[in-house]
């Protein structure tokens, strides 16, 4: 069961990091992910997130850049551009598509 | 960043961890500076890990709680898959290989032809230029490689052996190594004995160009990010 949820949340997680990224507006990667655990990505690791991060930065949805920090280590920091955008307009449509879709479908089952 | 900033603020501020961090640290950074993975990713990532170990300290928390997960070797193979996911497939092949050129520079250049032949040659009064290789030198060649190949996916395996509490696996692994560089010289020693067979003669110092060549170009694409 564990493993079925962490794969659905995977498949969702793209669109996640994009809506986190447009809320705060410009967010350091860690933020991010306290941002997920909060809201149930519970066994989500920087591991997973930062290629996902690089990944979006190369697509050209988020762009990127390096502060300096009171620790001392650089860090970098994303904001959504124009094309991230567009791209988590196209996942809040499909997603509410689809839970509407399998919602009705799991309901039939229910009643 | 640039790869070599990176590595800069990550030698410098790593001296700040704490003593149990800066292990768990190290093996974070060893564990990514031998996969196959692109170079300036992996150390990218270890620089955003020492923040958050940086942070951890400050917060006064456990870094296993500000990284969320307990095991630093998931953390790292997460990394490392995730990555590779996003690499097309000359890609793949490329962050498994990298290593050859600068292999085949040193072993097979310095040490099979340069020390192995031409210095005898040189020294008898032949100029010569004209290496010949032979079956053995091509069997040594991929003996070299493969070794290397293993003792980078094992690094991370022998760092935390020998920098562990348990002192029998310590000697074991150390009795291992030894036995296993004595093996490798005896398996140098009869392929230069058993396989003489001249299979062509090569350029040396167009052999070794053109692998500087490409270890210079391996060092622009690999550091060329801003």
């Amino acid at each position: 069961m564990g493993n079925n949820n962490s794969q659905l949340l995977k498949g969702c997680l793209e669109g996640c990091v994009l809506k986190i990224i447009e809320i705060k507006g410009e967010i350091y990667g860690y933020d991010i992910l306290k941002t997920l655990k909060e809201n149930g990505f519970t066994t989500m690791t920087e591991g997973t997130l930062y290629p996902l991060y690089n990944r979006l930065q190369k697509k050209g949805m988020i762009s990127a850049v390096m502060k300096k920090s009171a620790l001392g280590p650089a860090r970098k920091y994303y904001s959504l551009t124009a094309d991230g955008r567009e791209m988590l307009n196209r996942f809040c449509e499909s997603w509410n598509h689809m839970s509407t879709i399998v919602n009705q479908i799991l309901n039939r089952h229910l009643s | 960043m640039r790869t070599k900033q990176y590595i800069k603020e990550m030698n410098q501020y790593s001296a700040a961890l704490s003593r149990e961090n800066q292990k768990k640290f190290d093996q974070i950074l060893l564990t990514l500076r031998f996969a196959p993975v692109n170079n300036h990713d992996a150390e990218e990532f270890s620089h955003h890990c020492l923040d958050l170990f940086l942070q951890a300290e400050k917060e006064n928390k456990p870094v296993e709680e500000v990284l969320n997960t307990n095991d630093m070797d998931e953390l790292c193979n997460s990394f490392i898959n995730e990555s590779k996911n996003g690499y097309s497939w000359l890609e793949k092949m490329y962050w498994q290989i990298n290593y050859l050129p600068l292999v085949l520079f040193i072993f097979t250049g310095i040490w099979e032809m340069l020390a192995g032949f031409l210095v005898k040659e040189w020294f008898t009064g032949h100029a010569t230029a004209a290496v010949p290789v032979t079956v053995s030198l091509c069997v040594d060649t991929v003996f070299a490689m493969a070794i290397i190949a293993f003792l980078f996916r094992k690094a991370h395996s022998f760092y935390n052996i020998f920098n562990g509490a348990d002192k029998r696996k310590d000697r074991l692994a150390t009795l291992a190594l030894f036995l296993g560089s004595y093996a490798v010289i005896g398996l140098f020693v009869v392929s230069q004995l058993v396989f003489t067979q001249i299979l062509f003669y090569v350029n040396y110092a167009a052999f070794m160009g053109t692998l500087a060549a490409i270890i210079i170009v391996q060092h622009f694409i690999e550091n060329k990010r801003v």
